[in-house]
């Protein structure tokens, strides 16, 4: 609970700030008269008040508002768009630096791979038949051939051939 | 941007180093390695090498039901030239390599019983390929030419 020694004070700060009306001004005056003490502190005060003032004036001037809102509005504006962004980035990948070692890197990959003999054989080449011919020496012989392209492999049966006489 | 231009940097040297790396001499791709694996193959019996087991799908056939390793040669051939590998007694092969076209070996396998001459049959195998060659009888002989 407010105290009467804070309740005057406040009454007095109300005093200095003229904020009262004219009767309670009158009252306050009556009582200030009458006790020095009371005098004393609203002297004080007052004394004091031209100092806050200008203290709370240079504070709110160190902060300006408008000022900040137009900077920071500013910044929006000036972000770039996704588009403007893609293109700081094609512009960073067209330095020359950059560029050179990219087409250096992609031409010395594919010397790399045709000089390592990395490229197998595609499927035209493996779809080509494995038998070009057969020729025959012995008219009492058969051979059948088969191929199998997905394992490479060739396949020559050769009946005819006595081969109990040979173990 | 220096990360990206850091990376480039280190594939291009990666790749420049190894394209730089000393190309095959000129009379690697003049030779070729065959290896031929001779395989005797009868009805009687149900047994497979080891070794074979690999090659189990090349063997079935004929009703041949035991096949046994008899010998491996490998015959490293210059263009042109011909090597032989015994098959049994007195049948052989004669591999004759013709040449490389297209990363694609020709090349021709005769089979010789004694001095005469079978048959000869003309192969146009890519790199990696196999051959395979069965003289069918009792026994039989299967030939498993790799190309390499």
């Amino acid at each position: 609970m407010m105290n009467e020694r804070t309740r005057l004070e406040i009454e007095i700060a109300r005093y200095v700030d003229g904020e009262m009306t004219q009767a309670e001004r009158a009252a306050t005056e009556q009582r200030l008269a009458a006790d020095p003490e009371l005098r004393r502190v609203a002297d004080e005060l007052a004394a004091l008040r031209p100092h806050v003032a200008e203290a709370v004036s240079s504070a709110a001037g160190s902060i300006d508002g408008e000022r900040i809102w137009r900077h920071v509005s500013e910044r929006i504006a000036a972000r770039p768009s996704p588009f403007e962004t893609f293109l700081s980035g094609l512009r960073v990948f067209l330095q020359p630096k950059v560029a050179v070692a990219a087409v250096a890197a992609v031409i010395l990959i594919g010397l790399y791979i045709l000089s390592a003999n990395l490229i197998g054989p595609d499927q035209a080449i493996a779809a080509e038949p494995m038998i070009t011919d057969v020729e025959y020496d012995n008219p009492d012989i058969v051979v059948i051939v088969n191929e199998d392209a997905e394992t490479q492999t060739a396949v020559v049966w050769i009946d005819g051939i006595d081969t109990s006489e040979v173990n | 941007m220096r990360s990206l231009i850091r990376y480039a940097a280190v594939v291009a040297l990666i790749a420049a180093g190894a394209a730089l790396l000393p190309p095959r001499p000129a009379w690697a791709d003049d030779q070729i390695t065959f290896k031929v694996i001779v395989v005797k193959a009868t009805k009687d019996g149900n047994s497979m090498d080891p070794s074979l087991q690999k090659y189990a799908h090349l063997l079935k056939g004929k009703g041949y039901t035991n096949f046994t390793k008899l010998r491996s040669t490998s015959l490293t051939l210059a263009k042109g030239a011909s090597g032989t590998a015994k098959i049994a007694g007195s049948l052989k092969a004669v591999l004759n390599y013709k040449s490389e076209i297209n990363k694609r070996i020709a090349f021709s396998c005769s089979v010789f019983k004694g001095s005469a001459r079978q048959t000869s049959v003309n192969y146009s195998i890519p790199r990696g390929g196999k051959a395979v060659v069965v003289v069918t009888g009792t026994p039989g002989y299967i030939l498993i030419i790799k190309v390499s």
